[in-house]
């Protein structure tokens, strides 16, 4: 399948802070450094489709949700500090509607929510993949499109490590080490108690300060993980993948003694054919089990201390013959959900999936992209066995002019409900068994070129949503989703870089509308809840022989935190600052971010932390700091 | 029932330009005020309705959480933000977008949410703070004109539950008690009847309790024409919250504390009416219920009498319809709150010749109505 890729300003920035740091003094003491391959962003075309790329620089990705946020089209939604609940939408969807894959095997549960980002370490990582509208056959799309995460494959150093110290009680250590020629391993900690600061307009009186005026510091938000990383590269590549990660969950009322928690371990396997083969295989497990406990209700109406597990399977193939990409997929998924303090709540459900997908490709000039995905499903649960065949065509055409490439895309798809929102038993939720899939309809068109030192990207797009699965109340207050709303979304991407005498220079926005068109009177013509409507975000960096520094800017407005459009979050508007250089073969970076201390909410009573620093140790300084890469 | 106790105040009256989806003080004298929340209880507003012809309403206002109710102190009103929120303001008509108040419900050693749930007034100076979450029940100051002034005392209800939370839903004054329904709930599930606690309004002390035949009680109502309590509950929910059909309508001889099943609600395999969600009684011959089937837009509004309610009878028009609660004002308008998301808002009904007569078939409040109260406001030249 042929791929344009077009470095960006990004990648031209990289290129020059690699130059710099390369011309370090710690670099011309005679360090041997391997060779950098310098890839910031790169907008790029599969076919019709367009795929943002990310190569992740592990002296600057914070975290994943830092990494997402401020790409055209996605918005990130965090729930607090390092490794706090966040989820990314795209083209205005919610976190729900897009697939989270880590090397191919989706990390989304049975339990209902988005995929976590903060389940990701970012250090694991070479590269994240964002497919908006058009996802190639054989990786598997959400209703809104797929984020494809790609763990490293080589190392830069028989040994490498990466440590990080910041505010708010982050500390952060990774290493890499190439154990054989054969054998990677890499192993990490992270932990940050973020108990940032933030005005509490919620707290009990307190005659000292009547005004509730004084800042306090947030309480149980602390987070945890640990995770280890395996890769046997023979014959056939084997990877394992293990994570325990834990989060405080604060509490608007942010009370002394919170206990509520949310442990998440899991295990992946993966047998899969070498990188390059002409046809690729794939055999993978994950069994990821979430243990969510509020013994006295402080987050629920209900105490409850439920453990659901989620295992999924799936065997895959895909490979290209002439111009055609053929893909076939089966998937099977077991949920179980008990609730410790209820015997009574308990949830078995299964679902065997299966898929298949053509894609076909003519010649150029313009070429013609056609696709057809075939898929069937059947869940069991409590004797039912529902199945559902979904088709889901896609067609694209794209043409090159000179240093530009135009590209339109028209396509249908559909996201099957999630076990909990069709089974679920959980606190005032309960399942709809009745429920249907969401549907979409999406189109795009776009353009973009890359003139003398100029590149600039220009999409619009749309979605059309149908059968979208929302929460509904009874008389009583007991919830389940039901399909009710039909929404159309549309907007505008942008971006724009350009490099200049040591300057590097990068503009990129999104301008969106996402509205409600269901017949529901509180929300009929309002934007959908938790959508910015305008994003901004802008880079600008100035390299010296052994410096560079950085400035950015990111902007998020128009966002609702109601279906009803009554509470308005407050913009974000966040400063962030950052220096890079090196020492030798040490790569450091130190970073103040949010630098207007701005305690952002972006879920509507979980602030965001305000003024902090970070401090990034990479050894070796093989990789160079991305202006993609926050901030 | 909260006008009736609370005209001490003189009635007032107000005048000033209205509309149906601004912020705007509506020009009425007699008001009723709406409590209502998004259909995905991502929000929550107030609602200001003439309670004469046309019946126009301001939408909107104060908007905040979903878990909300309203309570009337005259000529102004209170919004109780609930669980998670644990707040109270305070707001006058005429300026329905900015409280004259915002205090917390919460202690200083609270570790959990106290989930205000209701504001009974004694005095203007004196109020009965119910506190779903905690157990203990606060005494208020509700004229209190800075935060340290407002909580005056607290009445420990701790000890009328095992876990020491008796989950306070609803209460009501009747001469000088105060009775309080208790839900008596294990973690969130009905295992066991509702209890009233009395006490004593001159002592602030609990005298009394009386044993309900029924679980969850989540009302109380006045006899208007006679010393009976009227009890409303919907029955509970087991575990994983499926309707007990353990509640109905019970009624209360405070003279003799003791309280009998006037309307049941059946079983599980036989519900007639559904859950019990709401009820109002107009005089000593007419009430009306809610009857709840579950989900969706599957309640019936019922006519019974509380004298003989053997028979309810089904009011026309308002059948497999989507209904949230119920009030009466001073002039036996009965206002039924509607929930059909599509098309939600207040219908006002009144009666004659034997039967229900519509005076307003759909107030648009925009959200689903959840409780309805009612005021007097000033009457001020503008």
């Amino acid at each position: 399948m042929p791929v344009i890729d077009r470095p960006s300003s990004i990648g031209s920035c990289c290129a020059a802070v690699l130059a710099l740091l390369a011309s370090a003094p710690g670099c011309a003491a005679g360090t041997e450094l391997s060779p950098v391959i310098v890839d910031g962003e790169r907008a790029s075309l599969d076919g019709s489709g367009a795929t943002i790329r990310v190569d992740v620089d592990p002296l600057s990705a914070i975290d994943l949700a830092e990494l997402l946020a401020g790409l055209p089209g996605v918005q990130v939604r965090s729930a607090g500090g390092l490794g706090s609940y966040s989820e990314a939408g795209l083209r205005g969807s919610n976190g729900r509607q897009v697939r989270v894959l880590l090397d191919g095997l989706p990390l989304d549960t049975g339990g209902g929510e988005a995929s976590s980002l903060s389940l990701v370490s970012p250090l694991l990582l070479s590269s994240v993949e964002v497919h908006k509208g058009r996802v190639p056959v054989g990786i598997g799309s959400g209703l809104a499109g797929t984020i494809n995460l790609r763990s490293r494959t080589t190392l830069p150093a028989p040994l490498a490590a990466q440590a990080r110290l910041g505010s708010f009680g982050e500390r952060q250590v990774h290493a890499a080490a190439q154990l054989a020629d054969p054998v990677q391993f890499a192993a990490g900690t992270r932990e940050a108690d973020n108990d940032f600061t933030y005005r509490n307009t919620f707290g009990a009186f307190d005659p000292a300060d009547p005004e509730r005026n004084r800042h306090e510091h947030r309480r149980n938000a602390g987070t945890r993980q640990h995770y280890a990383w395996l890769r046997y590269a023979g014959p056939m590549q084997l990877t394992a993948h293990a994570v325990d990660d834990t989060q405080e969950l604060p509490t608007r009322l942010n009370a002394e003694g919170t206990a509520a928690r949310l442990q998440t371990q899991s295990l992946a396997l993966a047998l899969s054919s070498p990188p390059g083969a002409d046809w690729r295989t794939s055999l993978s497990h994950r069994h990821t089990r979430e243990r969510f406990r509020d013994p006295v209700s402080e987050l629920g109406l209900q105490a409850q201390d439920t453990r659901d597990d989620t295992r999924r399977s799936a065997l895959s193939v895909n490979g290209t013959v002439g111009r055609l990409d053929a893909a076939a997929r089966i998937e099977h998924e077991d949920y179980r959900s008990r609730d410790a303090l209820d015997g009574g709540a308990a949830i078995d459900a299964e679902r065997l999936a299966a898929e298949t997908g053509l894609q076909w490709q003519s010649a150029t000039p313009w070429q013609l992209d056609a696709s057809l995905q075939l898929g069937w499903s059947r869940d069991r649960h409590d004797g039912d066995r529902p199945a559902h065949w979904r088709i889901e065509p896609a067609v694209g055409l794209s043409r090159r002019f000179d240093a530009c490439r135009i590209a339109a895309n028209l396509g249908h798809r559909e996201r099957l409900p999630t076990f909990f929102e069709r089974y679920g038993d959980r606190g005032l939720f309960k399942g709809n068994p009745e429920l249907s899939p969401e549907r979409a309809a999406y189109a795009d068109l776009g353009t973009r070129c890359l003139l003398a030192n100029v590149d600039m990207e220009l999409t619009a797009f749309g979605q059309d949503l149908h059968d979208a699965i929302s929460p509904t109340y009874n008389g009583q207050g007991i919830g389940r989703s039901v399909n009710t709303e039909r929404a159309l979304i549309y907007g505008i991407e942008f971006g724009a870089g350009r490099s200049w005498n040591g300057w590097d220079w990068h503009l990129g926005g999104t301008w969106q509308q996402t509205e409600d068109r269901s017949a529901v009177r509180a929300s009929r013509g309002k934007q959908l809840p938790g959508r910015y409507e305008q994003q901004l975000d802008t880079r600008l960096s100035y390299g010296w022989p052994t410096l560079r520094l950085q400035y950015a800017f990111r902007y998020e407005a128009g966002q609702y935190y109601d279906s009803a459009n009554l509470l308005e979050a407050e913009p974000l508007r966040r400063h962030d600052l950052a220096a890079f250089g090196s020492v030798g073969a040490l790569g450091w970076t130190l970073q103040w971010l949010n630098l207007r201390d701005d305690n952002a909410e972006q879920f509507n009573g979980f602030p965001t932390p305000g003024r902090r620093w970070l401090l990034s140790l990479t050894w070796p300084a093989t990789a160079v700091s991305s202006p993609r890469s926050s901030p | 029932m909260t006008l009736r106790k609370t005209l001490w105040l003189l009635p007032l009256a107000v005048a000033a330009c209205s509309d149906n989806d601004n912020a705007a003080p509506p020009p009425f004298k007699d008001l009723a005020v709406v409590a209502a929340r998004a259909p995905d209880y991502s929000s929550g507003a107030v609602s200001l309705i003439d309670q004469q012809p046309p019946y126009a309403a301001t939408n909107n206002l104060a908007p905040t959480t979903s878990d909300i109710v309203v309570r009337s102190g005259g000529d102004h009103y209170f919004l109780i933000e609930r669980f998670g929120s644990d707040r109270i303001k305070r707001f006058d008509p005429e300026n329905p977008q900015t409280p004259a108040y915002t205090y917390s419900t919460q202690d200083a050693g609270d570790t959990q949410s106290s989930n205000p749930y209701d504001l009974i007034s004694a005095a203007a100076d004196k109020a009965y703070l119910l506190r779903y979450g905690s157990g203990s029940l606060w005494i208020v100051d509700p004229s209190a004109t800075d935060e340290a002034s407002f909580k005056i005392g607290e009445i420990d209800l701790s000890a009328l539950d095992d876990d020491g939370i008796p989950e306070m839903s609803a209460a009501i004054l009747r001469g000088s008690r105060l009775y309080v329904a208790l839900q008596r709930l294990e973690n969130f599930a009905a295992t066991r009847s509702g209890q009233l606690a009395v006490i004593d309004v001159a002592t602030d002390t609990l005298v009394d309790t009386i044993d309900l035949p029924v679980r969850s009680p989540s009302r109380l109502l006045a006899d208007p024409e006679g010393e009976r309590l009227f009890v409303v509950a919907d029955g509970g929910f087991d575990g994983s919250f499926a309707p007990l059909y353990e509640g109905g309508i019970a009624v209360v001889d405070t003279a003799e504390s003791e309280a009998t099943l006037l309307i049941d609600d059946g079983t599980p395999e036989d519900a007639p009416y559904g859950q019990i969600a709401d009820a109002v009684v107009v005089d000593a011959q007419r009430g009306y219920f809610i009857g709840s089937a579950g989900f969706g837009d599957d309640q019936t509004l019922y006519r019974f009498d509380p004298d003989a309610p053997a028979t309810p009878v089904v009011v026309a028009g308002l059948a497999g319809v989507g209904l949230s609660s119920l009030a009466v004002d001073v002039q036996g308008q009965v206002w039924v709150g509607r929930s059909e998301s599509a098309a939600p808002g207040v219908t006002v009904l009144g009666f004659a010749a034997g039967a229900e007569t519509v005076l307003a078939p759909l107030v648009d409040t925009v959200l689903t109505p959840i409780n309805i109260d009612f005021v007097t406001v000033a009457e001020v030249a503008r």
